[in-house]
């Protein structure tokens, strides 16, 4: 087997890709010197430019140590790119997410060709994770063209469960002696669970997130984010969705944006059954009483919704009937269970600290 | 040794594949013959055999010697580079397939083997698994020969080896936990042309596992008709056997309506359903909780626990017939529903949540009726309220 060493690289960007995109006009407004900022082509500001992800292709050598940087480096440009980027409100958070997603792929990318100790690995996935269930969150209600959530998904289910068979094989070297590994090892398991937390919600009633999660360790299943997530999860695994929406807001913040991810397909099944269980011609279902069941916000997005799916909303309550309602629409449309403003005062505690 | 090489050379010659299996056979007699494994007997047999052969020969006297060593790990690998010969073999014989015995024999040897090495864990920088998939994947490399062997007539083709590598697979998957890797497996067994005409005891594991698959999938119809195959054909002195399949057939019928007699379940001393099934019966929620609670383990182990957790519905079910058989009448104030659940000690459901398990048991087609949300009523059809769960369709 070939044997990788350490990346060289030791600025969040190498000097040659730094000196290319000044030159090509390629740097991110975020990358660029302030002194220069009107100027034809500006100048990067070293301290700022990260690297970009590219994919291999012929020709490029990927594994040129002078290109990659060490895992300590990448740790700092994460912690950079949530505290310093992240933070800003003087542009477009998608612009914000735009940048982070793609260099965050260029820090996975670098961890992957080092192929970097698994601890250290996880250190990294960790807040990746984060950022992408936050952004879920932070951005649901834009539109496609501005924020893609399957893409979203896709990644955060790669990064998600590659973490996850390294957790596994962490668990196999638990007899390690040493002191410092040791505690290493108890930091982990308090950011496993939130992420283990994370997936089970991710994966709401689903039989391997479920399955997975009967299986955890000992310690890890009496974590009161893991017990309480398995709760939802096997809630929803019986439909019973007056019960997942009542546990949902008992979640710390973080893990309710990885619950929020599901509403859409909620709120549809919801209606679905409640299609049959309150089919009516006469009798109908206050709107109110909607509006708290299944966690709405306003009670605008239930008309919405109901217009959607078929059934008719009048004075703000729902005629459930069976026979109309509209089987071919998958998902609701999307909305935010928090405000913008409070979602930005989450930042950067919850990309960066566990919950 | 001498009359080995010979009994060799000559079963080869004659293409006689079951002799050959034997002497292929990690568990055959020849496997005590002093010095078979030795540089000496090695470099013999490499004398008097020409390939393709000789290759094959030679990985399994070293796979022999690795067991006299007591060495599990290099035992797996020169058995699985044993199979991976092979399948090389396999590869040029066309219009052939005398060797399937031998491939069933080995390919079975590597299984168990793999499940050696996972056991004994001498490794630690080896992952939980690892030898099961690349185990599945050697495998997969005959079933690529067997399954893509479409020329030769029926009588010659290789495809006959296909159920057995398959239910070897579906073995690995399960206990690896890959069921999406099942998949393919299943739908080239479902399209062969020979699906009807494989023997009996390969049909029952196939069944086995399809309906297991089946039950992971929440088609629990289907699950019912492969699990019942396979307990109705199981040879009744494979008591073991059988009850492994009651395992997964006894919850499935339940979710289905039907009840299993207590005299079956002493029988195969399966009496944790037995528990079960009383409280799924009365409609006793709380000590459903209680018995999974009880048996947790057992059912976890199983990998049938999501299955029993879904037996609430049916324990709600019953529950409320029963409190509709009480009152006799067809509007039943949600409060009653409510009131059942909390004489039993269930202190963490409230109105709206019963309401919504009723929608569910109606959308289901378990309760005929609807609800009527602000008269806080269900009100039921006058003809047949609970159908038998085993009339829904």
């Amino acid at each position: 087997m070939t044997t990788f060493s350490q990346g060289t690289c030791l600025l969040m960007c190498p000097e040659k890709e730094r000196w290319i995109r000044e030159k090509e006009g390629l740097l991110h407004k975020f990358e660029i010197d302030e002194n220069t900022k009107g100027a034809k082509l500006p100048k990067a500001d070293p301290a700022k430019t990260i690297k970009c992800f590219s994919r291999s292709a012929a020709g490029s050598d990927m594994t040129d140590m002078k290109l990659l940087r060490p895992a300590s480096v990448l740790l700092s440009t994460i912690r950079y790119l949530f505290t310093k980027i992240a933070t800003r409100t003087d542009v477009d958070w998608i612009i914000i997410y735009d940048f982070i997603f793609d260099r965050l792929r260029s820090v996975r990318q670098d961890a992957a060709i080092q192929r970097i100790d698994p601890l250290m690995n996880i250190q990294l996935l960790e807040p990746i994770v984060r950022f992408l269930v936050y952004s879920a969150q932070r951005l649901c209600e834009r539109s496609i063209s501005e924020f893609n959530t399957i893409i979203n998904e896709q990644h955060l289910a790669e990064c998600l469960t590659r973490l996850l068979v390294l957790y596994n094989e962490s668990e196999g070297e638990r007899n390690s002696l040493e002191l410092d590994r040791d505690m290493e090892r108890l930091i982990l398991n308090d950011n496993r669970a939130e992420m283990e937390a994370l997936y089970i919600l991710l994966y709401m009633g689903k039989m391997e997130a479920l399955t997975r999660a009967l299986r955890l360790p000992h310690d890890l299943r009496i974590s009161p984010n893991v017990q309480l997530s398995v709760k939802i999860s096997f809630a929803w695994y019986l439909k019973n969705y007056v019960r997942v929406c009542s546990l949902i807001p008992q979640l710390p913040p973080l893990l309710i944006c990885a619950a929020m991810t599901g509403i859409q397909k909620i709120r549809r099944t919801a209606l679905k059954i409640m299609s049959s269980g309150y089919n009516s011609k006469v009798f109908t279902f206050p709107g109110l009483k909607l509006q708290q069941l299944l966690l709405y916000k306003e009670i605008d997005k239930i008309g919405a919704d109901c217009e959607l799916l078929g059934l008719v909303f009048t004075n703000q309550n729902i005629l459930f009937q069976k026979a109309n309602f509209k089987d071919e629409i998958q998902l609701t449309y999307p909305e935010m269970y928090y405000t913008h403003q409070c979602l930005h005062n989450f930042l950067p505690q919850i990309l960066l600290e566990s919950v | 040794m001498d009359s080995y090489i010979m009994q060799i050379r000559r079963v080869w010659l004659n293409q006689e594949g079951r002799p050959l299996s034997n002497l292929l056979s990690l568990r055959h007699d020849h496997v005590s013959i002093s010095q078979i494994g030795s540089e000496t007997a090695i470099t013999k047999a490499m004398e008097h055999l020409s390939a393709p052969l000789d290759d094959l020969v030679l990985y399994h006297l070293k796979a022999i010697a690795a067991m006299n060593k007591d060495d599990p790990l290099s035992m797996y690998n020169y058995q699985s580079s044993a199979v991976q010969s092979l399948t090389k073999i396999l590869q040029m014989q066309k219009e052939e397939n005398w060797m399937l015995p031998v491939m069933n024999t080995m390919c079975l040897e590597l299984r168990l083997l793999a499940v050696c090495v996972e056991n004994t864990k001498t490794n630690k920088n080896m992952k939980p698994g690892e030898i099961l998939e690349k185990c599945a994947d050697c495998l997969m490399g005959c079933f690529r020969v067997c399954a893509c062997d479409n020329r030769s007539s029926e009588d010659d083709t290789k495809r006959w080896g296909m159920l057995t590598l398959v239910n070897q697979l579906l073995k690995i998957y399960f206990r690896i936990n890959k069921l999406h890797l099942c998949r393919p497996l299943i739908r080239a067994i479902e399209s062969s042309p020979y699906k009807a005409l494989f023997t009996l005891a390969q049909k029952i594991t196939y069944k086995f596992f399809v309906g297991r698959k089946a039950m992971f999938d929440s088609d629990y119809k289907a699950a019912d008709e492969h699990l019942t195959y396979a307990f109705e054909h199981c040879h009744k002195r494979s008591s073991k056997n059988k009850r492994l399949i009651l395992t997964y057939l006894v919850p499935v019928k339940m979710l289905l309506g039907y009840m299993p007699k207590h005299s079956l379940l002493k029988k195969y001393n399966l009496m944790e359903f037995g528990e079960l099934m009383e409280a799924v019966k009365r409609g006793n929620l709380r000590n459903l909780e209680k018995v999974m609670e009880k048996h947790e383990s057992f059912f976890i182990g199983a990998g049938i626990y999501l299955i029993v957790e879904k037996l609430k519905i049916i324990a709600y079910r019953n529950l409320f017939k029963k409190v509709y058989l009480v009152l006799s009448i067809h509007q039943i104030p949600i409060q009653d529903l409510l009131s059942a659940l909390e004489m039993q000690g269930i202190d963490d459901v409230d109105m709206d949540e019963v309401e919504c398990i009723v929608a569910n048991l109606i959308y289901e087609g378990k309760i005929k009726g609807y609800i009527s949300h602000q008269h806080k009523k269900l009100v039921i059809s006058k003809q047949n309220p609970f159908p038998k769960l085993s009339t829904i369709p």
